[in-house]
C-alpha cells in the first residue's frame, strides 16, 4: 500500500496545521506581546519596545528567579530519573504480576490532580503536619522543609517519577531476556551486569527521562506554588504574578519566552555533552554496510536499534 | 565427594577426552522440572549420560522439554526432582558460571553494544582475568572462528553467521568442559545451513568440547550429532546414534519424528530375538513376511506396527513382470531432481516410496507392485500398556 504524493501531502499536513495552529501562532502572538508597552498608568500600549527584555534580563530578581528554577529542575530531574531507574530495574527484574501491581501503583497518583497532591504534601510535611511533628518528637527540633526548596523537589519528584520509570522501563524491554542470561552464564553479578550491560543498552532511556523531567520540571507552577509557600521563586510563578496580579503582559511574555529559550539551551547543552563520543559511533553504524547472509534481525538482538526518543527530536 | 563446590577453579581448562574411563562428562538422572505457571511437568524422569567430547543432540518438538532441559544444565533452572552431575560433581544450586558450562543462545544474545573483541573478551574480565591474558587469548579466538578481521565491529555490523562466530568464541574465552547450543542453524539462510554445519563440527572438534545440542529440526541433529535423544512429553523416547534411532526407532512416534515413514499395524507370528515373522496388515490384505525386530525380545502373539521408510520401499511397474509384491496403483508423483517421490493407493491405503531418479517416472494411474526386502523392514512393538503406565 503505497501512498500517492498527494496523499503522503495530505497525511502530513494534519499535524502541521495543528502544529501551526497550537504552537507557532500563540508563539508568535507572544512575541508580539513581549514588544509592546506597560506602565503603571497607562496599562497597555501597542508598541514595539525592547523594555520588557531589559527589564527581564537586567534585573537581580528574575536572574535569581531563572537560576533558581533551572536549579530545581536540575535536581529534580537528577533525583527523579535516578529514583526510576532503580524502582523500574526492580520492576523489571521481578516481573510478571508484581510488575503489573507496581506499574498500577505507580501510575494511580496520575489520576490525582497535582494540586490535590501538593496538598496532600502539606498535610505530612507543612506547618502542624507528620514531620514536624515527629522530628520534634525525636528531638530534632520542629523540621521545617515546608516553603523550602527541598519541598518543591520532594514535589516534584512525586509528580514525576512515574513518567522517569515509564521511560526507564520500556528502554529495559528492548533488552532481551538471553542478553541478559547470557552476561550471567559468563560470570557476571548482578551489580556488573547492571553496569556492563543494562546502563549501556539503557542509555537513551535515561537520557529521555532527564531531558522530560527537567522540562516539566522547569515549567511546572502548581508544585512551586503549593509546596514553595511564596518563598521559592521560580519563572512560572514569576510570570503568573506579572500577567495575572500586575496586568504587565509584555513582561511576563518576555519572561516566557526567555523561559523557552533558557530550557531549551539547557536541555541541548545537556544533551550534547552526554552524548559525545556515543553520537560518533552510533553514526558510524547506523548506514554503514551490514554484511548479509541471513536474515539478520529475526529474531536478532531487539533492543539495538533503540535510539534515544527526544534526542533525534531536537529544538 | 564433597558437595559444596568452592574455589573458582572453573576457570581452569576443562578435561579434554583423556580423562581417561568411561565416565561420563555429563549425566542427568531422573531429571524432573514442574512449572507452576501452566502447572505441568516440563521434564519428567530423564536420565542421560554424555561422554567427553561426544557431540550431542537433545531433538524433539517444541513443547517437549527439550529447552527446559537445557536451561537446567546451563544452570538458569533448578530441577524440581533429580539431579545433574557434571564430571561426578553435582551441580545442584551451582551457580551458571561455575558449572564448566557455557551456552550460545539462539538468538546469539552478544552484547548490542560491545565490539566483537570485547563480546569475547567479557567473560574473561568478569574473571578478572589479567590483562595480557584476556588480550591474547580473544584474539586467538577470533582468529580461530575467522572473524580476525571484523573485531571491532559492533554486532549489528556483523552478519548472521559471524554473529554467531563471535557467540561461539565467547562461550570457548571461559574454557568451558561443556558447550551448550540452542537451535544453532535455526537463525541462518538455508542456502547457509550446510556450510554452518560443517564449520561448526570442526570447530568444536578442534576445540576439545563436549557439545549439546537442542533443536526441533531432524536433519540438524542427525547431522551434527554423534548421538541423539529424542524427547516427547519431558522424557527421552529414543538415545542412540542418529542411524540407530532413524532405522530401529523404538517406538511409532520417533520413527515418524525422525523421517517420513509407512506404518503398517503387524502383529508377531513367530517371535524373536532379531528376526521375526509377523502378520502385517496392508490396506485390505494380510501377508506374512519376515522383519527385523526394532526391540530385542518380541515373542509371538505381540501387537504392533511394521515400518518401511519409503526410500526402502520397491515399487516396480506391474508391466515389468514382477510378481511378487503388494499391487497398488500410483496415485501421485513428486519429481524432486535427484529422487521421485510416489505415493500409492495400496487397496484404499496410501502410502510413499522415494526412489533414486533414473531417467525414467512412473506415471499416475500406472499399476505397481509394493514391496520391501526383509532386513529392511522393521518391528516396533506397540508401547505395552505397562502396569500403572499412563496412556
Amino acid at each position: 500500500m503505497t501512498l500517492t504524493r498527494w496523499q503522503r501531502t495530505a497525511v502530513l499536513a494534519a499535524p502541521l496545521v495543528v502544529y501551526v495552529l497550537f504552537f507557532v501562532i500563540p508563539l508568535i502572538s507572544l512575541g508580539r506581546m513581549s514588544l509592546n508597552e506597560f506602565t503603571r498608568l497607562t496599562g497597555l500600549q501597542d508598541a514595539v519596545t525592547l523594555d520588557s527584555f531589559r527589564t527581564a534580563l537586567t534585573d537581580d530578581f528574575y536572574l535569581r528567579t531563572f537560576l533558581t528554577t533551572l536549579k530545581l529542575a536540575l535536581i529534580a530531574s537528577v533525583l527523579c530519573t535516578a529514583l526510576g531507574c532503580i524502582v523500574g530495574y526492580l520492576m523489571w527484574r521481578i516481573g510478571g504480576n508484581v510488575r503489573r501491581v507496581m506499574l498500577g501503583v505507580i501510575l494511580a497518583p496520575l489520576l490525582v490532580a497535582s494540586v490535590v497532591r501538593a496538598f496532600g504534601w502539606i498535610g505530612t510535611i507543612g506547618p502542624g503536619g507528620l514531620l514536624p511533628h515527629v522530628s520534634e518528637r525525636i528531638g530534632l527540633g520542629t523540621l521545617t522543609i515546608y516553603a523550602n526548596e527541598p519541598a518543591v523537589i520532594i514535589g516534584f519528584v512525586h509528580i514525576l517519577l512515574p513518567f522517569a520509570v515509564i521511560l526507564f522501563i520500556t528502554s529495559l524491554d528492548n533488552i532481551s531476556p538471553s542478553v541478559m542470561k547470557a552476561a550471567e552464564g559468563l560470570g557476571a553479578t548482578e551489580w556488573r551486569r547492571i553496569r556492563a550491560v543494562v546502563l549501556p543498552l539503557t542509555y537513551p532511556g535515561v537520557l529521555s527521562s532527564l531531558l522530560f523531567t527537567f522540562a516539566l520540571a522547569s515549567a511546572a507552577y502548581s508544585i512551586p506554588a503549593i509546596l514553595g509557600g511564596r518563598r521559592v521563586l521560580t519563572a512560572s510563578l514569576a510570570i503568573y504574578e506579572q500577567q495575572t496580579r500586575l496586568f504587565n503582559w509584555p513582561l511576563a511574555a518576555a519572561l516566557s519566552l526567555i523561559l523557552i529559550v533558557v530550557v531549551a539551551f539547557a536541555m541541548s547543552t545537556y544533551q550534547a555533552l552526554t552524548r559525545r563520543g556515543r553520537t560518533s559511533r552510533r553514526r558510524a553504524w547506523r548506514r554503514r554496510d551490514r554484511p548479509r547472509d541471513s536474515a539478520p534481525d529475526e529474531g536478532g538482538v531487539p533492543g539495538y536499534d533503540s535510539r534515544p526518543a527526544l534526542g533525534d527530536q531536537g529544538g | 565427594m564433597g558437595s559444596v563446590a568452592t574455589a573458582n577453579q572453573p576457570g581452569v581448562a576443562a578435561p579434554g577426552p583423556g580423562t581417561g574411563s568411561d565416565q561420563a562428562v555429563l549425566s542427568l538422572r531422573s531429571v524432573g522440572r514442574f512449572f507452576d505457571q501452566g502447572d505441568h511437568w516440563a521434564v519428567r524422569g530423564l536420565s542421560l549420560d554424555i561422554a567427553p567430547g561426544e557431540f550431542f543432540g537433545l531433538l524433539g518438538p517444541s513443547g517437549c522439554g527439550k529447552t527446559t532441559t537445557l536451561n537446567m544444565i546451563a544452570g538458569f533452572l533448578d530441577p524440581t526432582e533429580g539431579s545433574i552431575h557434571v564430571t561426578g560433581r553435582d551441580l545442584r544450586s551451582v551457580p551458571p558460571h561455575r558449572r564448566n558450562v557455557a551456552m550460545v543462545f539462539q538468538d546469539y544474545a552478544l552484547f548490542p553494544h560491545l565490539s566483537a573483541r570485547d563480546n569475547v573478551a567479557f567473560g574473561m574480565k568478569v574473571r578478572k582475568k589479567p590483562r595480557p591474558v584476556i588480550d591474547r587469548r580473544t584474539t586467538e579466538l577470533l582468529d580461530f572462528v575467522d572473524l580476525a578481521a571484523a573485531a571491532d565491529r559492533l554486532p549489528s555490523q556483523l552478519s548472521g553467521g559471524q554473529q554467531q562466530r563471535v557467540a561461539i568464541a565467547r562461550a570457548l574465552a571461559v574454557d568451558p568442559g561443556i558447550v551448550l547450543l540452542d537451535e544453532p542453524l535455526s537463525n541462518l539462510d538455508s542456502r547457509l545451513r550446510a556450510d554452518v554445519r560443517l564449520e561448526l563440527k570442526r570447530l568444536f572438534r578442534s576445540a576439545g568440547v563436549t557439545v549439546i545440542l537442542v533443536t526441533h529440526d531432524q536433519s540438524e541433529a542427525f547431522s551434527l550429532c554423534d548421538r541423539v535423544a529424542v524427547m516427547f512429553r519431558g522424557t527421552a523416547a529414543a538415545v542412540g546414534r542418529p542411524d540407530d534411532i532413524y532405522r530401529l526407532p523404538p517406538t511409532v512416534e520417533v520413527a515418524e519424528f525422525v523421517g517420513e515413514a509407512n506404518l503398517f499395524p503387524a502383529r508377531v507370528v513367530t517371535g524373536g530375538s532379531t528376526v521375526l515373522r509377523a502378520a502385517v496388515t496392508v490396506g485390505a490384505d494380510v501377508v506374512e513376511r519376515e522383519v527385523v525386530a526394532a526391540a530385542s525380545v518380541t515373542s509371538a502373539g505381540q501387537e504392533g506396527h511394521v515400518l518401511v521408510r519409503p526410500e526402502v520401499a520397491r515399487v516396480t511397474a506391474e508391466s515389468a513382470g514382477a510378481t511378487a509384491g503388494l499391487r497398488g496403483t500410483i496415485r501421485d508423483v513428486s519429481f524432486l531432481g535427484e529422487f521421485a517421490s510416489y505415493q500409492i493407493d495400496l487397496g484404499g491405503r496410501s502410502v510413499g516410496s522415494k526412489v533414486v531418479y533414473e531417467g525414467q517416472l512412473l506415471k499416475p494411474g500406472a499399476p505397481v507392485t509394493f514391496d520391501w526386502a526383509p532386513k529392511d523392514a522393521v518391528f516396533i512393538p506397540s508401547e505395552t500398556p505397562a502396569p500403572g503406565g499412563t496412556p
